[in-house]
């Protein structure tokens, strides 16, 4: 399957045609166009561990990946006023296509809570085409319970009616709690807690959305609670849970557009160096299992459009005894790269040229058939074949 | 010749041996700075700090004797006294380097005895916490803050102590005086105001060192130039950050140090149990006055339960400057009270 520029430029026009850009009345079309996996190298990755030199702690994703598709070694966070290189800013430059598509709405702990004041991906998508939410999934790890709520923005034409589904173990443990007390086979001190602790969750979960999965997403944790039960003990942990919720949903949820925001590099703020090369590992492991799983379905394989990159590099500060152990907003955190694979993408390539961070969102609009209006980058036309 | 006769005797003034003593006092401390960027020779620097406390203890023995007496009058007394007369100079680095690094090495081995086991238990709490953090070993997760809290109790403890300790070892020469906890406790509570003050200020003191440490982490956004500078360039400057904020160091503790002999000299002599105090007030024919009466318990609790907190504040610090700039070696030394050497990475 090829998504070309002339495929893209048709399928943008029958969208226009269509009325669907701007948001004049919810299309039915169904989706016919290749499924999307983007995975945020995050948080917060650099190039020099992962695509300088030959030898990178990312060898699978340089060294085979790179071959399927085209790398952009050149991707950047513009140096603006008031652009942040972290998370969940990074993370929402890659979904709306906009530097300052969001705005906060509070702070849990040091966190920032930020809500996007424009489209997301998954808006434009389940917008423009018949998706249901569980088909564009945002697959979250741990602990980051304030990236739950990038799943849907504010703009007026879009917003909650179009927002992604959130896969993470903070949806996990309010399904498994409602679910003990709707069971209440639990002795009596246990369901209070139970109710006690879920509360508590849902006072992190301010947008009211983590307790309303459809059916679908409801029998998925219900699987996923008779394989690993009650204790949150048995399951794979870290950015390799992640992994595993990305290829179960795969399996089991079918998602046409899917971000899995991995998040360990990020352990290198307190100091251990290692965390930070042994995290991005994990990832590559983890990208090289969804790139199988992918390629061993017929739903997915060679219908399947990978997009890699990071959310925000890391400081190269040399005066500092682990160099990487932040980014605050250095010139190398705004340095990171990307990388397209799949049809409709050139292969073995490079793309070697300066290319913004908000130019991923406007591009797998292109390759999904549909336009991210409020995207600020261009669309990468030199990618595709 | 007693200390009040020194008092009465006539001093007769030399501006230009003054204006020598100065400028060897200058150089000493210009060598003292050269020495203290690196942690080997830095070794030096805290023996020569030694011995710049234990003269400051003995003229402040002098000077606190019954006949009170001026400084100089007390210096001029020192010179007179065979057994002490080498201290009434400020030490310098030509003559005594002997004495400086063998005082230098048994500081280090006394600070690294009272200084280690927390710094120990900090650093491993803090990699193996977040090692089992990062592997989301939740079945274990009490194991790092639990030791940490430890760390920390410990680490307040001896941080409070530790000033009058290293006086108590300047004076006595010898490595386990610094373990004479109750001793030390009872020369705290012997001078409990000031030595809080002495420990309020030896804390806040310490915020520029912390700052030092923090600051290289927005360095980029302090002097955007760094941001395209050769590693020639960010060597020299790494350099010049490290040389200012080693004079800085040198300096302080000059005071502090000085300070606590100071407050050692008067807290012995107050308590009156000291042998060595004892001798060296013999030596100098200083007649001390009779011990003073112990200080109630209210006030001593009121400043040990202050001087506590002080010391969990620069412990706090520690913690905030880590996760700012981690290094491994800033667990194990604090240069205002361990070895005076500021950790550079480049």
């Amino acid at each position: 399957m090829k998504i070309g520029r002339r495929a893209f430029n048709q399928g943008l026009t029958g969208a226009i045609a269509a009325g669907i850009v701007g948001g004049a009345s919810r299309a039915a079309r169904a989706y016919t166009g290749p499924n999307v996996v983007i995975v945020r190298f995050g948080g917060g990755v650099r190039r020099a561990e992962t695509i300088i030199g030959k030898a990178s702690y990312a060898p699978y994703m340089l060294h085979v990946l790179a071959k399927r598709g085209t790398m952009l070694p050149d991707l950047t966070i513009a140096q603006l006023d008031g652009v942040d290189t972290s998370h969940a800013e990074g993370t929402l430059n890659i979904l709306t296509g906009r530097y300052s598509g969001y705005q906060k709405v509070g702070s849990q702990g040091l966190a920032p809570l930020l809500e996007p004041t424009a489209p997301t991906l998954f808006e434009y998508l389940r917008k423009a085409f018949d998706i249901p939410s569980h088909q564009a999934l945002l697959v979250n790890g741990e602990d980051r319970p304030q990236e739950e709520y990038l799943t849907y923005g504010g703009h007026t034409h879009y917003g909650v009616s179009y927002r992604s589904e959130v896969i993470g173990l903070f949806r996990y443990k309010i399904h498994k709690f409602q679910r003990i007390l709707e069971e209440a086979t639990a002795p009596e001190d246990v369901l209070a807690d139970v109710a006690k602790q879920l509360d508590e969750l849902r006072t992190q979960d301010y947008r009211g959305t983590a307790g309303r999965a459809g059916a679908i997403v409801q029998r998925f944790w219900d699987r996923w609670r008779e394989e690993y039960g009650d204790t949150g003990l048995k399951n794979p942990r870290g950015d390799r849970l992640l992994t595993e919720l990305a290829v179960r949903a795969l399996r089991e949820l079918k998602p046409r557009l899917m971000m899995i925001n991995y998040q360990d590099p990020d352990y290198v703020h307190w100091g251990n160096a290692s965390h930070y090369t042994r995290a991005i590992g994990i990832i590559d492991q983890g990208l090289k299992r969804l790139v199988d799983a992918a390629d061993l379905d017929p739903h997915y394989r060679d219908r399947t459009v990978f997009a890699v990159v990071p959310d925000c590099g890391r400081d190269a500060n040399a005066l500092m005894s682990v160099p990487f152990q932040h980014h605050f907003n250095t010139r190398s955190s705004h340095e990171i790269f990307g990388l397209f694979f799949g049809p409709g993408i050139a292969r073995n390539k490079v793309l070697d040229k300066p290319v913004d961070q908000t130019s991923i969102a406007a591009t797998i609009g292109a390759i999904m058939g549909f336009k991210a209006s409020s995207a600020e980058g261009p669309v990468l036309s030199e990618i595709l074949t | 010749m007693t200390v009040s006769a020194v008092e009465t005797a006539p001093m007769a003034f030399n501006p230009a041996r003054g204006i020598r003593a100065r400028l060897s006092g200058l150089i000493s401390i210009l060598i003292a700075v050269t020495l203290a960027l690196t942690p080997f020779s830095a070794v030096l620097v805290l023996g020569w700090i030694m011995r710049i406390m234990r003269r400051e203890i003995v003229i402040a023995l002098c000077r606190q004797g019954a006949q009170r007496v001026k400084r100089k009058n007390a210096i001029a007394h020192i010179a007179s006294v065979p057994a002490v007369a080498g201290m009434s100079r400020f030490p310098g680095w030509w003559r005594g380097l002997g004495e400086t690094f063998r005082a230098g090495a048994k500081a280090t081995v006394a600070v690294a005895i009272a200084v280690l086991p927390f710094g120990a238990l900090q650093l491993l709490s803090w990699w193996a916490g977040w090692e089992n953090s990062f592997n989301k070993g939740y079945e274990q997760a009490w194991v790092g803050p639990t030791i940490a809290l430890i760390g920390i109790f410990i680490a307040v403890f001896v941080l409070m102590h530790l000033p009058m300790a290293l006086a108590h070892f300047a004076a006595e020469g010898r490595i386990g005086a610094i373990w004479e906890i109750t001793h030390i406790r009872r020369l705290i509570a012997r001078t409990r105001w000031r030595y809080l003050f002495l420990s309020l200020f030896t804390v806040s003191l310490s915020a520029p060192l912390y700052i030092g440490q923090i600051m290289p982490t927005f360095i980029e956004g302090v002097f955007p130039h760094l941001a395209a500078a050769s590693p020639e360039q960010l060597k020299a400057f790494a350099f010049r950050w490290h040389a200012g904020f080693t004079i800085y160091l040198v300096l302080v503790l000059l005071v502090l140090r000085r300070w606590a002999a100071r407050l050692y000299a008067r807290a012995a002599v107050a308590d009156g149990s000291s042998r060595v105090i004892a001798m060296l007030a013999r030596d100098m024919n200083v007649k001390v006055p009779e011990p003073a009466r112990r200080p109630g318990r209210v006030a001593g609790t009121l400043s040990t339960l202050v001087t506590a907190a002080a010391w969990f504040a620069f412990v706090a610090a520690l913690y905030v400057t880590q996760f700012a700039n981690h290094a491994w070696w800033n667990w194990l030394n604090h240069p205002i009270i361990g070895l005076p050497w500021v950790f550079r990475p480049y």
